[in-house]
């Protein structure tokens, strides 16, 4: 190699070596060796080298073994020489047998690298390692004590959902032989009964009435949550429906002297749907109309095909008291009730309009609504229109799959 | 009076309290920072051991090494010639206490004849222990290792800890 350039490569690299005897003292040196080890180089001939470099010490078997040629090499790299509390400054060494000829081991050589500027990035990689280690193993900590307590949610959820449940299945019999008694009496099968009396049965048959359909929609409610609804999905006419479920409320609509206006399309198609929860649907967002309008109100109830292909528009308008923006985000959720229902003095659960959603939701239809305060309300819902016979089956399919999804995000 | 040298190594998980001990015991101070090291840094403790010849001076060269990477290549060789390990675990953090075994594993492949002691670090953080003394003793009697209670930043247990070392060193 050119003398000038090793030279070089040994200054701008800050390389230095020491040569030993067998004794381990030291025989030569690089004339830069004082600069890397901060030590005077002219009076480290002769020293042993654990003098010098006092890391060594304790590594003697090491150092023995390399000059009996029984291990090939010692490597020390990142060795952090900075004095307590000072910026680092790492060396690395790497020992080696000094030869005599080919075989003959006669000493080490050691050769001691200034690496302090890679060290130093070195050591602040690790720093930032490190650093973003903890964080995330916090990170990881607070997530196992949000997946705990998130756990301990939903166990306390489904115990509500159990109980609710069960209170409701057990009341549900009473109830029914309740308000079976009370039709017969006012039925005077037991005998006559005086006009007073009939009034007050007529009263405590409207409350089990009430009672028999608030706990209808808490199990209708426990089973939404648990995923357990079954839809029998088959073509209907929906036009046929909405006037079975018209036929029912027509006392109520004209005793409070309300203007009912079907508004049907002509040759609409035939809806995929389950018979009873679609009269359920109907029933719900028909009853809320004539609940929040006030007597001589308008109701409307409009059919058409969605502006959304392969599906039919089902809209229920009023001139009621109409939701303000804040209360229709909210509108669909369970035990919700507008500010405005609750000052009509009706009764409700808030429980309708979060089980009419989940059901048309799992016929894979969508409902919204457009209403503004005092101005009436405008309740939509699509029906996936039946597809051909044979691809029934297909739909229904699909659609179950839909109404699964839609239930997991509650 | 003789005195040797001999060479000590610190294992154990990061950030467990490994240069915390070495500094208290070597320069007596502490640092609520932690600062991750790479490679190796050596410091030197002279102490004296009395035998029934006399006594002993004895100087420890304490390895405290970088606790981030695995036990590979590079640490089997910072580690050969070692002939004492103070195994280092954080009684705030059980698993420290657990992966000890891996480090004694990772010793005893290169240096089958070293002497070992515990060292349960973070004493004084009474309130946040995950692990008990009991737990510890466990441990290190699997390990046929004396065992201490130490404090880096209150100093607790650490000369008793080096002292109980350098007799093993020196018999
Ligand atoms: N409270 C307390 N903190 C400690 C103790 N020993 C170390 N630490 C802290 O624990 C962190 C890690 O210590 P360090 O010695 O750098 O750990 P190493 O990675 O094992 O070298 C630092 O923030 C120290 O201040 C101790 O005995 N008690
Ligand atoms: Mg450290």
């Amino acid at each position: 190699m050119d003398p000038t350039v090793a030279e070089l490569i040994v200054k701008e690299h800050k390389i230095a070596y020491i040569v030993t005897d067998y004794g381990l003292k030291v025989t030569d040196t690089s004339p830069n060796v004082g600069l890397l080890l901060q030590v005077n180089a002219i009076l480290l001939l002769g020293k042993p080298l654990i003098e010098v470099i006092p890391e060594l010490g304790g590594n003697e078997t090491v150092l023995l073994d390399i000059l009996r040629g029984n291990v090939p090499r010692f490597d020390l790299f990142w060795l952090n020489r900075a004095p307590d509390d000072q910026q680092d400054t790492y060396l690395s060494l790497v020992i080696l047998p000094y030869h005599q000829g080919l075989e003959r081991i006669v000493g080490l050589t050691v050769l001691i690298q200034d690496v302090t500027p890679m060290g130093q990035i070195h050591q602040l990689l690790n720093q930032h390692r490190d650093e973003l280690n903890s964080l995330r193993n916090q990170l990881l900590n607070h997530n196992a004590e949000l997946n705990r307590a998130n756990a301990e949610l939903q166990q306390l959820d489904d115990v509500k959902s159990t109980f609710i449940s069960v209170a409701a299945h057990e009341l549900q019999t009473p109830l029914s032989s309740i308000a079976g008694f009370i039709e017969m009496l006012s039925d005077e099968v037991y005998g006559s009964v005086n006009e007073e009396q009939k009034e007050a049965l007529d009263i405590v048959q409207r409350s089990a009435t009430r009672l028999i359909n608030i706990i209808k929609n808490l199990l209708d409610v426990t089973r939404i949550e648990a995923g357990r609804i079954e839809l029998a999905l088959r073509p209907i006419d929906l036009h046929n429906l909405i006037e079975t479920v018209v036929a029912e409320f027509r006392p109520q609509i004209e005793s409070r002297q309300q203007n009912l206006t079907l508004n049907f399309q002509t040759n609409l198609p035939f809806a995929l749907c389950d018979h009873t929860r679609t009269i359920q649907i109907i029933g719900n967002l028909l009853s809320n109309a004539m609940k929040y309008t006030p007597n001589q109100g308008v109701i409307e109830l409009k059919t058409y095909l969605a502006e959304q292909e392969g599906f039919i528009r089902f809209s229920v308008i009023d001139s009621g008291v109409g939701i303000s923006r804040e209360d229709q985000k909210l509108l669909f959720k369970r035990f919700f009730r507008a500010e405005s229902a609750n000052l009509t003095g009706e009764h409700g659960t808030g429980l309708g309009l979060y089980i009419t959603r989940s059901l048309v939701e799992l016929h894979g239809g969508q409902i919204w609504t457009e209403s503004e305060l005092w101005r009436g309300s405008k309740f939509h819902v699509t029906f996936p229109v039946a597809g051909r016979p044979t691809s029934l089956q297909e739909d229904h399919a699909r659609l179950r799959k839909k109404g699964r999804k839609h239930l997991t995000t509650f | 009076m003789t005195t040797i040298n001999k060479k000590v190594c610190l294992l154990g998980d990061f950030a467990v309290g490994k240069t915390s001990l070495v500094r208290r015991f070597v320069y007596n101070t502490f640092d609520d920072k932690h600062l991750s090291s790479i490679g190796v840094k050596v410091s030197r403790k002279t102490m004296q051991v009395s035998q029934i010849n006399g006594l002993t001076g004895l100087t420890m060269m304490l390895w405290d090494l970088a606790d981030s990477e695995r036990f590979d290549q590079i640490e089997s060789s910072y580690i050969r010639g070692t002939a004492g390990v103070v195994l280092v675990c954080d009684l705030t953090q059980a698993r420290t206490l657990f992966n000890l075994q891996t480090h004694l594993e990772d010793l005893q492949q290169t240096c089958p004849e070293a002497k070992v002691i515990v060292a349960a670090n973070k004493a004084d953080l009474m309130s946040q222990q995950e692990i008990s003394p009991a737990d510890v003793a466990e441990v290190a009697a699997g390990f046929n290792a004396p065992y201490y209670l130490t404090s880096a930043k209150s100093g607790h247990g650490i000369e008793a800890l080096f002292r109980h070392l350098a007799r093993l060193l020196v018999d």
